[in-house]
């Protein structure tokens, strides 16, 4: 089930209205529940077995390794192995042997092709992640293993950031889940702003940027200049696309009288490959920040090679997760030498430039990185890349000025309502009479810009 | 309350913004078969004047045949109902009410269809355009099928709140292209004052389907589609179908019916159908074979190749030749003289395929009203700026705007002694203005009726050059000016790619002379000078 489809606005209001009228704390999370499995279960019933194939294998080993703390360490790596199997056979199963092949094809060692016709279940490293990061905070003695398998199942399948995230940790969830939540009228009217701007986001800007993307994407040699306005409409598409989902998430959330945690920060107004990462997907990096990166000792490093190893494989992985193709990779990887050359030159962590024209130069050279960095990450694959920059045209007239010029026209246009929230947000955060405004006439928008085919969220694939 | 009031102002306001009128009720939406915008009545009109012994129905993929070329593969009256965006439930209702609804009847029905199109009832029964088309087709007596098969009448709640509380909503197509149209039209506005048209024909060539991969079109276009696992279940989706009722309506007004597959981009590469789609059409051959029908799949015939498709399911002028071919082999054995229509069909070759870029595809120019003398500029050339025929009138001394600088036209001497003239553009002065040079004036069109522009041209530079068609305007003194462009006529060069043939059709709306005209609108300067070398301009009256 899809936020933007009417099932899941039925969905919710029923969710909505029933969960207020319960009277206690279980019944309500019984309520989510259902309402988590009816949502993942929507499209395809055996997502459910996974599903709760998850919940008890975390839910086990976080007792086990509570239980038995002399077997801790073997209980986590059971239950890493078992969280990464899954993700391993439902996503990554055909990359592997298919880069196998390639291996021993290229070795003289002759192969039979294996591939499963695997569907793969939407939101799987989201959830994935999530509930390992209850066992892993269990294990490092930083939670208490929950008793309650409905507590713990609630906090995994939370349907509002199920599939897309925020990725959750369990301080801040499942604390919530266990809590006795009473009604607050002032956090469930704040929801509708983000539901609004969720769904404005989503059908009036992502879905409409993303037509112009796939198309130039679709070309076998687009010229630069058309490469260029394609990259800049899959930048837009992807951040809005994603930060809709977390609107809505959170917006959702607030309904049911809960708080998820922001993901998005204004991530192109970056100065820093850090800064960038510290303000786009924040769920997600801070996850491979505390699991990843600082366990193989990127917080602590003796040398500079060690640092930059680190850093591969932290980013390689992280890039790894959003699918499995090489330029996922490729993405994770050349992020990686990003953070490593401004660490080089003293720009990492908290650095900040100073005056107007170096901030300016800054934000105008992560932007281009950031840039390179989607096309990387949008390009259908390496030898498409390789190929097009080879025979790359310029595009400076003609059609291909004309479609350039068309596209980066229709882009602004359309990410205008961004700016405005960027301004709203950022210096009038308290003008709530100019967010009303704002907020009526987005309303306005999705009625009108809407397309009749609604495309699924980007991030759901991941 | 501040949201409430601004969301409703907001909504008033853009309604007050009027589309163009929508079609009455009882008029299909869209352009049909020979003619335009038919109704169903007309339709029965067509039939029962044409009498034509094979019709087929489909959507905007009827097109991939052409009803003259297989009239004339077929020896007998061929007839085609288009209605483009439309889907199962229009095609029964079309075969129903308009093909076995008048007392001539066809010996063959065709259906056309791509993949599982047959068996997905509620397709394509949601917007404007297709309730319209089902309203103009249905009878009372449908009412029932349509809603157990398609869901048809038990509309969407929210929509039709939507559609009856906020006019904006109900308009937002037009809404959403007149503002993209402006946006666009304000985008290219560096490159110089380019209307919508000739913008819309420059996106159409940078994405013509022919230059992209043809992996990543089919993976993008699957992804828009029907793609869960129901829907290869041809038993279960079957029985809640319009299939049975074709079949049954068919067999007892005694018409044979037969469905036609369409071959598709994706099929262009063996293997690519899925092992689901491959069990589905057996066993929809299967069923239709043993209730009398025929199924008719040519998507595996490798003499429509990938040149051919302008887009994932749609092919070009050279497509539509051998697709025609490829049916009338297919259908020959449903009459007589089978024999005689098999040796002309298997006789049609396939055409070269078109270019990309070209917009219409290879159009001969047999029969077509030559512009220059012998269709070509070699009996013109020795008096470049002297006399045409009489029915032309040569104006390229006058500039389309005060600030124009006319190109220069010359008998091209080139190494490779081409037969024709060259036309040369020098830096504008003005980077503000249009120019023209080469231009003639064809004096007597009909209204109503389609015309071709053709041109055999080598756009040499790196600039842009079009050519486009003007309605010419009354003067008070008797005399004629150029008036607005005709926005469908416009042919744009592609930029060093040799010699090329390009065809585009358009409309003539007015009794009022056409002014064909070359255009090269500013660039920067490293395109100038802008050279291009005529061989040919055609125009030629079309169906």
């Amino acid at each position: 089930m899809i936020f933007t489809s009417i099932d899941y606005v039925v969905l919710l209001a029923v969710v909505s209205v029933v969960y207020w009228l319960l009277p206690w704390k279980t019944p309500r999370n019984l309520l989510i529940l259902t309402a988590s499995y009816v949502f993942y279960g929507y499209v395809h019933l055996w997502f459910l077995w996974l599903i709760t194939g998850s919940i008890a294998w975390n839910y086990a080993s976080a007792l086990g390794i509570s239980t038995y703390p002399a077997r801790r360490r073997l209980i986590l790596a059971c239950s890493v192995i078992g969280n990464l199997g899954l993700l391993g056979a439902f996503k990554y199963f055909n990359f592997f042997v298919d880069n196998l092949l390639i291996v021993l094809n290229t070795a003289g060692i002759s192969a039979h092709p294996i591939s499963l016709r695997v569907w793969l279940p939407v939101g799987i490293s989201f959830f994935t992640f999530q509930a390992m990061s209850y066992t892993i905070d269990v294990y490092r003695g930083r939670l208490e293993a929950r008793r309650n398998l409905l507590d713990v199942a609630v906090f995994v399948s939370f349907f509002p950031q199920l599939v897309a995230g925020p990725i959750e940790r369990a301080p801040n969830l499942l604390v919530q889940v266990e809590r006795a939540r009473r009604w607050n009228p002032a956090q469930f009217f704040s929801a509708w702003p983000l539901l609004i701007r969720g769904f404005l986001k989503k059908l009036v800007i992502a879905d409409n940027v993303a037509v112009l993307a796939d198309k130039v994407f679709l070309l076998d040699h687009p010229g630069l200049t058309l490469l260029i306005a394609g990259t800049v409409a899959f930048a837009v598409q992807i951040l809005t696309d994603f930060s809709a989902y977390t609107d809505i998430a959170r917006g959702s959330a607030r309904l049911l009288g809960f708080e998820l945690m922001e993901n998005f920060e204004h991530p192109y107004l970056s100065v820093s490959p850090s800064d960038f990462w510290r303000r786009w997907h924040i769920s997600f990096s801070t996850w491979i920040r505390d699991y990843l990166y600082i366990p193989l000792g990127g917080s602590h490093v003796a040398t500079s090679l060690r640092y930059l190893a680190v850093l591969v494989v932290s980013m390689g992985l992280s890039g790894l997760w959003h699918g499995a193709a090489w330029n996922f990779v490729l993405w994770g990887v050349y992020h990686a030498l990003l953070l490593y050359a401004y660490w080089s030159f003293g720009l990492a962590g908290r650095w900040q430039p100073n005056g107007i024209l170096t901030t300016g130069a800054a934000w105008a050279c992560m932007s281009l990185f950031t840039l390179f960095g989607w096309f990387i990450f949008r390009m259908p694959s390496l030898h498409w890349a390789v190929d097009a920059i080879r025979h790359m045209p310029l595009g400076l007239s003609g059609d291909t000025a004309v479609a350039s010029l068309s596209i980066l026209g229709l882009v602004a246009t359309y990410s205008a309502p961004l700016w405005v929230l960027l301004v709203l947000d950022k210096w009038f955060p308290k003008a709530r009479g100019w967010h009303a405004v704002f907020h009526g006439a987005a309303l306005a928008m999705i009625l009108v810009m809407l397309r009749d085919t609604q495309q699924d969220f980007i991030y759901f694939q991941f | 309350m501040i949201s409430a009031a601004v969301f409703l102002g907001l909504c008033a306001g853009l309604a007050q913004l009027t589309p163009p009128p929508a079609p009455t009720p009882r008029e299909l939406p869209i352009p049909l078969g020979h003619g335009e915008e038919r109704t169903a009545a007309e339709f029965r009109a067509d039939l029962e004047a044409n009498q034509p012994a094979a019709v087929w129905v489909g959507s905007s993929l009827a097109r991939n045949a052409d009803p003259d070329q297989m009239e004339n593969l077929v020896g007998r009256p061929c007839y085609r109902i288009r209605i483009n965006s439309s889907g199962a439930a229009i095609w029964y209702l079309a075969l129903k009410s308009v093909i076995l609804a008048t007392p001539h009847r066809p010996a063959l029905a065709m259906i056309f269809f791509i993949d599982t199109e047959l068996t997905w009832a509620a397709y394509r029964v949601e917007t404007e355009g297709q309730r319209q088309g089902i309203e103009a087709l249905k009878r009372p007596e449908d009412a029932w099928l349509l809603m157990q098969c398609a869901g048809y009448g038990a509309s969407d709640p929210v929509d039709y709140v939507l559609r009856n509380t906020f006019s904006a909503y109900d308009q937002r197509s037009y809404l959403k292209t007149s503002a993209a149209d402006a946006v666009k039209r304000a985008a290219v506005r560096p490159l110089g004052p380019i209307d919508n048209t000739t913008v819309e024909d420059a996106l159409g060539r940078v994405f013509d389907p022919r230059l992209m991969d043809p992996e990543l079109l089919w993976a993008l276009q699957e992804a828009s589609e029907r793609t869960d696992e129901g829907a290869f279940d041809f038993a279960q989706q079957v029985e809640k179908s319009f299939l049975p009722h074709m079949i049954n309506t068919a067999n007892a007004a005694g018409v044979k019916l037969a469905f036609v597959r369409i071959k598709r981009l994706r099929d262009t590469t063996p293997g690519n159908q899925s092992p689901e789609l491959q069990a589905y059409v057996a066993s929809l051959r299967e069923y239709v074979e043993s209730r009398g029908a025929a199924l008719i799949d040519f998507s595996e015939d490798p003499r429509l190749p990938r040149d051919f498709y302008t887009d994932g399911d749609h092919v070009d002028e050279a497509g539509r030749t051998i697709t025609t071919a490829m049916i009338a082999e297919k259908i020959a054995p449903f009459f007589p003289d089978s024999a005689a229509i098999l040796s002309r069909a298997q006789a049609v070759q396939a055409p070269v395929p078109a270019s990309p870029g070209s917009g219409e595809g290879l159009v001969a120019c047999q029969g077509a009203t030559n512009l220059i003398p012998n269709g070509s500029f070699a009996a013109w050339k020795p008096g470049v700026s002297g006399a045409l025929p009489e029915s032309f009138m040569h104006a390229n001394s006058e500039a389309l705007s005060e600030s124009a600088v006319p190109s220069r036209i010359k008998e091209y001497d080139g190494p490779d002694k081409i037969d024709g003239v060259i036309e040369e553009w020098q830096r504008p002065y003005h980077s503000d203005s249009l120019f023209r040079c080469l231009s003639v004036v064809v004096p007597n069109t009909d209204p109503g009726k389609t015309y071709r522009l053709s041109a055999v041209a080598d756009n040499r530079s790196k600039g842009f050059v079009q050519l486009r068609v003007l309605e010419m305007e009354p003067m008070e003194n008797g005399n004629w000016k150029p008036g607005q462009p005709i926005g469908s006529a416009a042919i744009t060069l592609s930029r060093q790619a040799g010699f090329r043939r390009y065809a585009v059709k358009f409309r003539v709306q007015k009794n009022v002379p056409l002014l064909v005209v070359s255009l090269a609108p500013p660039e920067e300067d490293g395109v100038f000078p802008i050279q291009v070398v005529w061989k040919e301009w055609c125009i030629s009256e079309t169906e």
